[in-house]
């Protein structure tokens, strides 16, 4: 179970206004969604054994898999993108540690030294469709005052 | 020495790896310790007593005290006093019995489950496609990797 991408883009896109570097926000947002598109990758096209895919949502799985997307960057720029992949991931898993899993967790956040499940139950993941109107007008607020900016 | 061109594949190779020997032990230990409600109705007496936690699926059945639910070809009795009914969609967390039976400690109804788990499919589809299209204006490909393109700014 899964917020929805817009949820999470908007979640990267609020801290990114406020880094100049334009490939840095995108490395942002690109990192905000690898922990689901590689986690619903590996479980749903893959057909992965359940708890296969928990990595792509835990610390230490995720530094290795921002750190192999940002091989595929340029030397010059992949420090860069290791760090804001990774940040971006982070912002994911926070955004899902607010779900209220039933006490079954949100995130294996610190898998594989321990097998705990982590939440903090402020929503039901069903209701994420609610927050979309919400995400569109942060979304229109944060265009609108970049080009105002510029 | 972590992010320059030398021993590149090694690097890739050996990352990947360890990712990978993360995902078999995810599947090993958590596969193991949280299973789907299949698992444990194939094996009830080894699950006896464990946690399970039931990912959303229908109800196929209500009686007095219990509903039944559906989800990859098996049923389970869910023991619960929450008024349900058939055709609803729920998810639960609760303790497994050697009788095949779930006492749930808590369930949650999602009667619109499946058209808001289709809207949530859907819009990230989109939000992946618009994104895929502003990361292609950002950045170019070489052989060296993507790099920024220099005169492009994300709005």
């Amino acid at each position: 179970m899964m917020a929805d991408l817009l949820t999470h883009y908007v979640s990267a896109r609020l801290p990114g206004s406020f880094i100049g570097d334009p490939a840095a926000r995108a490395t942002l947002v690109l990192g905000v969604f690898l922990p689901d598109v590689a986690g619903k990758l590996m479980a749903r096209i893959f057909n992965t054994p359940d708890g296969f895919s928990a990595p792509a949502h835990s610390l230490l799985g995720l530094l290795l898999l921002s750190y192999v997307v940002a091989l595929l960057f340029s030397p010059e720029f992949r420090a860069k993108a290791w760090l804001t992949i990774y940040v971006g991931a982070l912002l994911h898993v926070a955004l899902d540690l607010l779900k209220d899993n039933l006490g079954g967790g949100s995130a294996y956040l610190l898998h594989p030294f321990t097998l705990a499940g982590y939440e903090i139950g402020l929503y039901y993941n069903e209701n994420v469709v609610y927050a979309m109107p919400v995400d569109l007008l942060l979304m229109a607020l944060i265009v609108g005052f970049s080009r105002r900016w510029k | 020495m972590l992010l320059d061109n030398r021993g590149w594949w090694i690097k890739l190779g050996l990352a990947l790896a360890l990712f990978g020997a993360l995902c078999v032990d995810g599947a090993r230990r958590l596969g193991g310790a949280h299973p789907h409600f299949a698992v444990a109705v194939a094996q009830p007496a080894a699950w006896d007593g464990r946690e399970i936690f039931v990912e959303p699926c229908p109800v196929i059945e209500v009686g007095a005290g219990f509903a039944v639910v559906k989800d990859r070809e098996a049923t389970l009795r869910i023991l619960t006093a929450e008024p349900l009914m058939k055709g609803d969609w729920l998810y639960a967390m609760g303790t497994f019995h050697a009788d095949g039976t779930l006492t749930a400690r808590r369930v949650r109804r999602a009667p619109h489950w499946p058209i808001q788990r289709t809207t949530i499919y859907a819009v990230s589809f989109i939000v992946l496609l618009v994104f895929a299209r502003l990361f292609w204006k950002t950045f170019s490909i070489s052989r060296a990797g993507f790099a920024p393109r220099p005169s492009f700014t994300v709005r």
